[in-house]
């Protein structure tokens, strides 16, 4: 079975830099703050531009990044309803948010895609007809998630606990809104940056990522009390796990009815990038802005393992809403 | 044209890491605590244990083991003797003869050896063909450094007594070496790492160590102050930087027995600039800290000309490309 797969070389090593980062905090008191700077102001630019800018973006799927705006923006009113239902703070409805909205499309949905698409029945070791069209796509959607997750994720988290002016004022003092600016901009001249002495420092940067957010989240999970018992964090992995894709599916349905249409391999690729875990990034910026980081950890963490059932129920479920021929 | 490709595509893409991790320090005041516990305890063993892994050495390689000690003792002997001629006696000796003999190979050297076989001429169709058997021996090189640095090089300046007892003690506490016998241990019995789930976190932690590491030497160079450096600091920089690649190549020749990736990866690793761990050492025991970090410090700027041009010279001696 294919999907086993995404557990043991995908979701296992993001666990093992956890457990890792976790062991290494109890034993040492390490400093978590110093990892996070080094995220927010040299790994993550980087990681944006490298990924941005090697991205081959089709001008065609334009349709799919408004339509994972649209779905995320439904998503964002899902999160202020269940907030006044339950009678949230406000920070805690913006780290709702930031747990349901944003997902782990980087490290597990576009790994998840790829091996979709190359396995059977969608795929033989010879040929995987579907695959270039679905990581078009998944590409697509993955850039639409870095630009919002880490603009407006950004400005949630820190909405919670600062006046919307000051949030601004803090996210103009970082270097991620130049960084897509540039990278756009760049990308549209069609400078080679890869001839440059700042490729390396790119390419270097965007491989120390994971390994530096994950042992990140494994020491934040050592100084947070997780009880895997709190019924908002069990909502939010429901809005993330099933709501996320229930309403992707939805969405596309009525989109193929009424708008312009995707093909079913399309279709099955969004659905099945809306059912990824919640994103790690949501807690590293709950922890810069002191937002209910032990909330958003709990969230980033159940989702994680409860995935490992949902994405699977998932699969399936594009399989039978989007047929495709097998190969 | 060699020169400028050295300079744009290894000297450069370090000094802007180098950079970062200054402007970072003196922005936020980072903790080196942090990213040093995990160095030691996380990131270079499994970088260690991942280069090892895919290094496939000849017996003959086992000769850079004796060839790298007798360079050390030689160099060792040589500050000895500047150290009488230029009057430099008692514990700021130690400190001398450390920054003279010392290269910081954990950092600076392996970044170089990672970006130099990563890039032309040393890449063939996106595969990097030469890149396994010069990070296995810069990594073997570093093993070597490490404990010189920390048992010889701390001891002395410590004014203690090294004993056998206090390097196989200190040795059993690293982490390090630990990582090389795994290695060991799999390659003896070909076990598949490359196939489970500890593959990809190898690798992510590989990526995470050359921004730890140079980091780590940015912060520390923010935080000593150049001043103008005095005849004795240059005296011990040129040891390091020109007299100690001198040497390596002689013992090189002598040898007569490396591959081509080898001597240069040897005769590089000998050009680096002295370790920032030198600097702690000589804060931990008081001893002439301010003049081991001027030292360390004028030295690493030196280093970025003299290092340019003991590549270039490794190129033309020990022609590798392709």
């Amino acid at each position: 079975m294919a999907f086993l797969h995404i557990i043991t070389d995908n979701i296992l090593p993001l666990i093992l830099f956890v457990v890792i980062g976790y062991f290494m905090d109890r034993r040492f008191q390490l400093n978590v703050a110093s990892l996070t700077k080094l995220t927010f102001y040299l790994v993550l630019p980087c990681f944006i531009f490298y990924s941005i800018y090697s991205a081959e973006l089709d001008m065609n799927l334009v349709n799919v990044f408004l339509f994972c705006c649209i779905q995320m923006a439904l998503l964002a009113l899902v999160g202020i309803f269940i907030g006044k239902v339950r009678g949230f703070a406000p920070g805690k409805t913006e780290a709702f948010k930031n747990g349901t909205m944003f997902s782990n499309n980087g490290n597990i949905g576009v790994a998840l895609i790829a091996l979709i698409f190359t396995n059977a029945p969608y795929g033989t070791e010879s040929q995987a007809p579907y695959l270039a069209e679905a990581l078009a796509v998944s590409t697509m959607t993955l850039v639409q998630m870095n630009m919002t997750l880490n603009t407006l994720g950004l400005y949630q988290a820190g909405k919670g606990r600062l006046s919307p002016m000051d949030t601004v004022r803090v996210i103009l003092h970082m270097p991620v809104l130049y960084t897509l600016f540039t990278v756009f901009t760049i990308k549209y001249i069609g400078f080679d940056m890869t001839v440059t002495p700042l490729w390396p420092v790119f390419q270097n940067c965007a491989n120390a990522l994971v390994a530096i957010v994950m042992m990140a989240l494994g020491m934040q999970i050592h100084r947070s009390r997780i009880s895997f018992g709190d019924v908002d964090a069990w909502i939010g992995c429901f809005v993330r796990l099933i709501g996320g894709p229930a309403l992707a599916a939805a969405l596309i349905l009525l989109w193929n009815a009424f708008g312009t249409g995707f093909s079913n391999v399309t279709s099955q690729v969004i659905l099945i990038m809306a059912c990824v875990p919640s994103a790690v990034n949501s807690v590293l910026y709950a922890v810069e802005f002191k937002n209910y980081e032990d909330f958003a950890t709990e969230l980033v963490m159940m989702s994680t393992f409860a995935s490992c059932v949902t994405m699977t129920l998932v699969i399936y479920a594009a399989r039978l809403l989007f047929p495709l021929p097998p190969v | 044209m060699d020169i400028l490709q050295i300079l744009c595509y290894d000297i450069l893409p370090l000094l802007l890491f180098i950079g970062a991790g200054y402007l970072l320090d003196s922005q936020f005041t980072l903790d080196l605590n942090t990213y040093n516990k995990l160095v030691i305890w996380v990131i270079l063993p499994c970088f260690i244990f991942y280069s090892m892994v895919q290094y496939a050495p000849d017996w003959s390689s086992l000769f850079l083991v004796p060839a790298f000690v007798v360079l050390l003792a030689l160099l060792w002997l040589l500050s000895r003797l500047t150290a009488r001629l230029l009057g430099v006696t008692g514990p700021r000796r130690a400190v001398y003869q450390a920054v003279s003999t010392y290269s910081n190979a954990g950092n600076i050297g392996i970044v170089l050896i990672v970006f130099i076989y990563s890039h032309v001429p040393y890449l063939a169709g996106g595969e990097t063909p030469w890149l396994d058997e010069a990070r296995g021996t810069v990594v073997l090189l570093l093993i070597l450094m490490n404990i010189a640095v920390n048992l010889f090089g701390a001891g002395q300046i410590h004014a203690a007594e090294v004993s056998a007892r206090s390097v196989l003690s200190y040795a059993a506490r690293m982490p390090a070496l630990y990582a090389v016998l795994a290695a060991l241990v799999v390659q003896y019995f070909r076990l598949p790492v490359e196939a489970t789930f500890l593959w990809p976190v190898l690798h992510h932690f590989s990526g995470a160590f050359i921004v730890m590491i140079t980091i780590i030497v940015g912060a520390h160079v923010h935080r000593s102050r150049p001043h103008r450096p005095s005849p004795v600091i240059l005296a011990a920089a040129a040891q390091k930087l020109l007299a100690a690649p001198l040497l390596a190549w002689v013992i090189i020749e002598a040898a007569g027995c490396f591959s081509p990736v080898e001597a240069q990866v040897f005769l590089i690793t000998s050009s680096i600039p002295p370790s920032f761990t030198i600097v702690m050492y000589a804060a931990e025991y008081r001893n002439h800290s301010w003049f081991a970090a001027q030292s360390v410090l004028v030295s690493t700027f030196l280093g970025i000309i003299t290092m340019t041009a003991v590549i270039y010279a490794a190129r033309l001696l020990y022609p590798a490309g392709l």
